[in-house]
């Protein structure tokens, strides 16, 4: 799927501004951004339920059509079904406008663990189940591309699991998902590349592990907190050297490896008792990104 | 078109409430027919017997019958709206269209709909017509002259059913769409009123206006939806002579072309609102 300078004016706010980014398949995309940062608009033009003030986009190589949607699997914001129905119902609707055949039904409510509820109205379920439904529902025709717009939302922690299980199960046997969240650690957990948006623009796309390019840092701790850090700022390796939690962090400006830093230690006459090398969790390199916009 | 077909079959049969009240509104149109023949009420002493008034005479019946069936189709004009706005209100219009609907079937599948519930409705009102003037019929008349006025039903019914669609989608909340209704009918009457007395002004006097003769604002689409069966025309004079009392008129054309317009024009407006507005 790849996007062009895709824009959306609400009136005088301007919801997408230029938008472009390409998804390939088998991978894993996160689509970060705060609220209001023109996440679902996005999703929503390429869906087909959000008219764009201009721009283009193609599905699997070609203009869109609501014929290359039924290749698509999609669940926007909250579950949208029929409460009356129930949910073996909802999803034959489901499967009549995709063209899915109905055994299919079984095989999906199975996968998300509602077959023996499918008798039951949808309005009875819980958010939990809803939610679950709606991944059966985008899933019933085998989709190449799956669109989750904040899947966990709303949902206990039991749900949050449960869903982000089911969304790995699916990642796995390779089909290609975009997951539209602002829960950083949601996407860190499952995705391969990102797109950040602010403000309807692009603040940074491609792999996860390229977001920022910092070389981590080391958690070290000794006896003697002082001597050690007069010792790590006497080593050329380090940008900074701060107190963190009891802890020493220094931050690195070249590659160094934690066995390097520990034989380096040693040979200087310092025993350390706490050791750890990380990097910037995405929450921080998102924080870090975003604040440099303003 | 099946396939639409049978979307529409699971939204609206496994809803409870359209179930009942469909079902209701087809037993409401044999009841009337019952309810016709066989009850003579009494009016002060007079045992009014309407069968004897020629009310189910050819070729009469088939307007006297298609006029009284016709205030039903309110029941039907409820189930789709509610129908449509229910599709907003719960979101599903847009998991639909996310699904690979395109705007055109979603609409395609409500206009069926109106046209599967309308047949139903003239079929019924047909076979109410044959039976009843079967049985009760005392004319010499042929019995398919005044058949067209079963047609006018089926046109009346879709053009009302189009009008709803159109409110629903308009609106997206029933209630509204229920008091676009009102609005509209309230709005043509006053149209109609204004009319009227403009013709009154210019030709100086109530008495120099002809009630039937050409107003414009027949023209409106309610309007055009009862001109299309009108009130059966009564003549005294039959029942003094204790004959029918029923006078035959025949369906006028020119508002079966308007109500086929409006339909076509209502649903082509749906489409467009539909095309246009973000979801």
């Amino acid at each position: 799927m790849e996007i062009n300078n895709l824009t959306k004016k609400f009136g005088r706010l301007t919801a997408v501004n230029d938008l472009s980014f390409s998804v390939e398949k088998g991978n894993v995309y996160g689509l970060l951004g705060p609220n209001g940062s023109g996440k679902s608009t996005t999703l929503g033009m390429i869906l087909n339920v959000v008219n764009p003030t201009s721009g283009t986009w193609k599905w699997f190589g070609k203009e869109p059509s609501n014929e290359s949607l039924k290749k698509v699997g999609a669940i926007i914001e909250r579950p949208n079904f029929y409460p009356y129905l129930s949910a073996e119902k909802n999803l034959e609707i489901v499967a009549q406008i995709k063209g899915a055949d109905y055994f299919k039904i079984e095989e999906k409510l199975k996968l998300v663990s509602l077959w023996e509820r499918r008798n039951d109205k949808f309005s009875s379920y819980s958010l939990g189940m809803k939610q679950r439904l709606a991944i059966a529902a985008a899933m019933i025709n085998d989709p190449e591309v799956l669109i989750l717009d904040e899947p966990t939302n709303g949902l206990d922690p039991q749900g949050i699991i449960q869903i982000r299980e089911i969304i790995q199960q699916i990642a796995a046997q390779g089909t290609t998902i975009i997951l539209a969240s602002h829960l950083l650690d949601e996407v860190e957990k499952v995705c391969s590349h990102v797109v950040i948006l602010e403000k309807g623009k692009t603040l940074y796309y491609g792999p996860v592990d390229e977001m920022t390019a910092s070389y981590g840092f080391f958690e070290v701790g000794a006896a003697d907190k002082l001597a050690l850090k007069n010792l790590l700022e006497s080593l050329p390796y380090f940008e900074k050297v701060m107190e963190l939690n009891g802890h020493l962090k220094a931050i690195l400006k070249e590659d160094l490896s934690a066995e390097s830093l520990n034989k380096i230690m040693f040979e200087k006459g310092m025993v350390l008792n706490h050791l750890v090398k990380r990097k910037e969790s995405l929450e921080n390199q998102f924080l870090e990104l975003t604040r440099n916009n303003y | 078109m099946l396939k639409l077909l049978k979307i529409e079959w699971n939204k609206i049969y496994y809803y409870k409430a359209t179930r009942i009240f469909t079902f209701i509104y087809f037993l409401i149109l044999i009841l009337i027919g019952v309810i016709l023949a066989f009850i003579k009420p009494t009016i002060g002493g007079v045992k009014l017997d309407i069968a004897k008034l020629g009310m189910f005479n050819f070729p009469e019946i088939w307007q006297n019958i298609t006029y009284l069936v016709a205030i039903a189709k309110i029941f039907i004009a409820v189930i789709i709206i509610t129908n449509i706005t229910n599709e907003y209100s719960n979101r599903t219009l847009k998991q639909n269209l996310i699904d690979g609907l395109s705007k055109k079937e979603f609409l395609t599948s409500k206009i069926l709909t109106n046209v599967v519930f309308a047949s139903f409705s003239t079929l019924f009102v047909f076979l109410i017509c044959l039976v009843l003037g079967s049985v009760f019929s005392t004319s010499e008349g042929a019995m398919w002259k005044g058949i067209e006025y079963v047609g006018a039903y089926f046109l009346k019914l879709n053009l009302f059913f189009s009008i709803c669609i159109f409110l629903a989608i308009l609106l997206r909340k029933s209630a509204f769409a229920f008091l676009g209704l009102i609005v509209l009918w309230m709005g043509e009457a006053v149209i109609s009123l204004c009319e009227f007395l403009i013709k009154a002004w210019m030709n100086k006097g109530f008495e120099n206006v002809d009630p039937n003769g050409f107003f414009l604002s027949h023209y409106l689409p309610l309007n055009t939806s009862s001109k299309l069966i009108e009130i059966p025309s009564l003549e005294v004079s039959g029942f003094v002579l204790g004959g029918s009392i029923f006078n035959f008129t025949p369906v006028k054309w020119e508002f079966c072309m308007v109500a086929i317009l409006y339909s076509v024009l209502f649903l082509f407006l749906s489409y467009y609102l539909l095309k246009k507005r973000d979801l």
